[in-house]
């Protein structure tokens, strides 16, 4: 299982939906905007709400393993900035291994995190600072997560800087979510940076991209309430909903196809955010239509609103590798169950 | 009770290389005339001819057509030098050849996109009458023949290389003259030369060819 994640968008980070700010600007190089609605950042700093925190890989805890996203800042060098950007952690709790940028100089480091007054920086780049208003993409990979272990930053592809030695923190032996960090600063402030595209893999991402795919019409069928606009908002909204009332209702959106150039996919994931009742329907199917066939996988729910999420890293229909034109015809697939 | 969802999203991980051909890999030592030329520029996009047009360019572009998307390469096309008219020899440097006595032996590099794995190959001949022989056009590791027969003129012979890996692969016509014919009759040639992708759109050749 290549991929481990992907995601970019306020419901893939669950534990922080309240302090994620989904910024939806254009023409302000934060993001690349052909491949992406929104990228976000976290005013609130660490130590207030934690890392923003995606679901734990369904495949299980690694350790070695690849993170990439998209970087961007308001200022040159991002200079005050001395802040985590993003890493890998490990559920129940907040020990972290990631990219940060070092204090003033706007140079990327990689650290380590139990909290927020306890960040280690483990090694600096050299070179320059990070320029503003300049999409960057990070690759951050961990070898032999543990005692002797490596981790090293790519900056748009190259090694900037790596640290050998011992990764521990916390006394966690393993990863299997990924964090991003909050900023300590207001959105709109000077010092703001933005953060978009993860992708988290068991192998090298430095070739691979994020591409959305957003409800955009009706699918094949639909026994929810309401339809695809009350699902596809940018910023999540708690208010607008669709809802499966009787056991295997399902329902299925259309959705935004691939951009130009992207050819070969490593993999489709699928996010939700719900909840259900206090008796009855339970369960939250999420998934994807392909081939005249739905495929969901099915996440027990609670009261609470939380995501849900189902990773395909081949088309489950066919069980080879998407095609391209396999994901332009998918929809996206709810199915509600006892 | 019910299922109430708020909100959803996909995403899908791609790599973005296919609009990005990479540069191809050094010009295959071939024998060429000492001017022969193999400057970037000699690129055919597909469904272009290729013809030959004079020594020293020996292989040269026509019908150039930007718009066709650039889905196959030909790039550093190099020619040897055909057997010149009547069978008679020619001498390296001076021999120009006509339109329609190309060469005898082609060599290319074609870049295939992984979007368009089957790339049909449209090769003209031409041989006098007694004459004939055999043509074999490869790419990669496949390979198609097919004898050219006496007094053939402008018949076109398609061949079709399916699953062809994607990347820049080398690309070889070569002739085989097999029977001799009468005195003064042209020699087995290659007239002319086009590349083009197949799928997903029809492969259409222009019925009304006229040679220029």
């Amino acid at each position: 299982m290549p991929v481990l994640w992907a995601g970019g968008e306020d419901i893939c980070f669950p534990t922080a939906m309240a302090s994620i700010t989904v910024d939806v600007s254009t023409g302000t190089l934060r993001r690349r905007e052909d491949r992406t609605r929104c990228c976000l950042m976290m005013p609130t700093i660490f130590d207030t709400t934690g890392p923003a925190k995606s679901n734990v890989f369904s495949g299980g805890s690694v350790t070695d393993c690849w993170l990439k996203f998209h970087l961007s800042g308001a200022n040159p060098g991002f200079t005050g900035s001395n802040r985590k950007l993003a890493g890998f952690g490990k559920s129940g709790g907040n020990n972290a291994i990631c990219v940060g940028i070092d204090n003033f100089t706007g140079l990327l480091r990689i650290q380590t995190s139990t909290g927020a007054t306890n960040t280690v920086t483990l090694a600096t780049a050299a070179g320059s600072p990070l320029a503003a208003s300049t999409v960057y993409e990070i690759a951050f990979h961990v070898a032999s997560f543990g005692a002797s272990g490596t981790a090293t930053v790519y900056l748009n592809g190259t090694s900037v800087v790596t640290y050998t030695g011992n990764l521990v923190v916390g006394g966690i032996s393993d990863l299997d979510q990924v964090f991003f960090f909050g900023i300590g600063e207001a959105f709109g402030a000077s010092n703001n940076y933005f953060l978009s595209e993860f992708i988290a893999a068991d192998e090298d991402v430095r070739s691979w991209s994020l591409v959305t795919i957003a409800p955009n019409g009706a699918g094949a069928a639909n026994a929810w309430s309401n339809t695809y606009a009350n699902v596809d908002e940018v910023a999540n909204s708690d208010a607008d909903v669709v809802v499966g009332s009787a056991n295997n209702d399902q329902a299925q959106y259309a959705a935004t196809n691939l951009i130009s150039g992207s050819t070969s996919i490593a993999a489709v994931q699928v996010f939700a955010r719900g909840n259900c009742g206090v008796s009855g329907l339970a369960t939250l199917g999420v998934g994807v239509r392909t081939g005249g066939t739905n495929y969901t996988d099915d996440t027990a729910q609670t009261t609470t609103l939380a995501t849900s999420t189902a990773l395909f890293v081949e088309n489950p229909g066919t069980a080879d590798p998407w095609l391209r034109s396999e994901v332009d015809a998918l929809e996206l697939a709810l199915r509600a169950a006892i | 009770m019910t299922i109430s969802v708020t909100k959803v999203v996909a995403f899908a991980v791609v790599t973005d290389d296919a609009e990005v051909v990479p540069d191809p890999p050094p010009a295959p030592d071939i024998n060429v005339g000492a001017n022969a030329p193999h400057s970037p520029e000699y690129v055919a996009l597909i469904g272009d001819w290729v013809t030959a047009t004079r020594l020293g360019v020996l292989i040269e572009l026509s019908n150039w057509v930007a718009s066709n998307r650039p889905t196959v390469h030909i790039n550093q096309c190099f020619g040897e030098k055909g057997w010149g008219d009547g069978g008679a020899s020619a001498e390296a440097g001076v021999v120009s050849f006509e339109y329609d006595k190309l060469a005898r032996k082609i060599r290319a590099r074609i870049y295939v996109s992984a979007d368009y794995p089957t790339i049909r190959v449209g090769i003209q001949t031409i041989a006098g009458v007694g004459r004939t022989g055999e043509l074999s056009a490869q790419l990669g590791a496949d390979t198609h023949t097919f004898t050219c027969t006496s007094a053939q003129n402008d018949l076109e012979q398609i061949f079709d290389f399916e699953s062809v890996p994607a990347g820049w692969l080398s690309f070889f016509v070569n002739t085989e003259w097999l029977t001799d014919g009468s005195p003064g009759a042209t020699a087995p040639q290659l007239l002319r030369l086009r590349v083009q992708d197949v799928s997903p759109d029809t492969y259409a050749m222009p019925e009304d060819y006229i040679p220029e």
